[in-house]
């Protein structure tokens, strides 16, 4: 096993405060992901779990935004076989999709569940005041910067339904 | 097995001159354009793609993998219509109806008229679009 050094211990020193000030995790996003990447590569697997843990509660905390806590629940089993990426790239795209297209009242993201099986099929981004073709430049921008989340998410714009 | 055997397009064309004919007509045919779509997804991704599903003969697939497969390839929209409505009118009896929103809390904020939908003209003419952009990626590109 490494000898940790004083300045390293004061590196793990930091990453375990953070355990206990949850509620700054969210402005300290930058600085855990960084710290991930340091101890990564530099210690064991289980700290690396833990600071990774750290950061998917962050970005589910950010996500709370457009969504409610049984999506939040959802989300988080994802987030265990896809990863990160997959939280911080969602996040990133429905702040995107906010400031260009909140006019048309959304995002508001939802679960659509096969209606069979019970089984999860995919998450929306729900638009309630786009019709059939804002829906269809709404989806064409999406999937231009989708990489984590391409198969899991698209959009649903109600206006459409009424037109 | 003929390969093309599934292939719906003429199933599509010819149920989409009766599509109007009467309600139930309607109703059936709309769930029939979904089921159609489905099976030549998965006999496609059976036969010609070489994966296997699930059950004693590795046949049968999951709407989930259906749904992502067209999503995860520009046609959202078209499929999260033709599903919503064929949820409608396979699983719900009345019309005008309401589109379904799973999360309770976002439920609460999107108000009911804006979830409030029925089976008209210009949604079937959505409908059959879709089913017939899915068709021609199904068949041409996956």
């Amino acid at each position: 096993m490494a000898v940790i050094t004083q300045k390293e211990q004061n590196n793990m020193n930091i990453s375990l405060a953070f355990i206990t000030q949850k509620e700054t995790i969210s402005k300290k996003f930058d600085e855990i992901e960084q710290l991930s990447s340091w101890l990564n590569a530099n210690y064991n697997s289980s700290i690396k779990e833990l600071i990774d843990e750290l950061i998917k509660q962050s970005l589910l905390i950010r996500l709370r935004r457009y969504t409610g806590e049984a999506t939040i629940e959802k989300l988080s089993e994802i987030a265990n076989s896809e990863g990160l990426p997959f939280l911080t790239e969602l996040l990133n795209l429905l702040d995107d999709l906010r400031e260009k297209y909140g006019k048309y009242g959304g995002p508001y993201l939802d679960c659509v569940f096969d209606d069979e099986t019970g089984e999860l099929m995919y998450f929306v981004a729900i638009f309630q005041d786009a019709g059939w073709e804002e829906w269809k430049e709404i989806e064409s921008y999406l999937k231009l910067k989708q990489t984590y989340t391409k198969k899991y998410l698209t959009t649903l714009c109600l206006k459409a339904f009424r037109e | 097995m003929n390969q093309n055997i599934l292939d719906p397009t003429e199933f599509i064309d010819r149920a989409t001159t009766l599509m109007k004919s009467s309600y139930v007509f309607t109703r059936r045919i709309i769930s029939a354009l979904y089921f159609s779509l489905f099976n030549y997804w998965a006999y496609k991704t059976f036969h010609d793609q070489g994966i296997k599903g699930k059950g004693p003969n590795h046949d049968k697939f999951d709407h989930k993998d259906f749904s992502r497969t067209l999503i995860e390839n520009n046609l959202g929209p078209q499929i999260v219509l033709l599903y919503k409505y064929r949820v409608l009118v396979d699983h719900y009896l009345l019309d005008p109806n309401i589109i379904e929103v799973w999360d309770k809390e976002v439920a609460k904020i999107i108000r009911e008229d804006k979830i409030k939908v029925n089976i008209n003209e210009s949604i079937l003419e959505k409908i059959i679009n879709s089913a017939k952009e899915i068709l021609n990626w199904l068949k041409y590109n996956y």
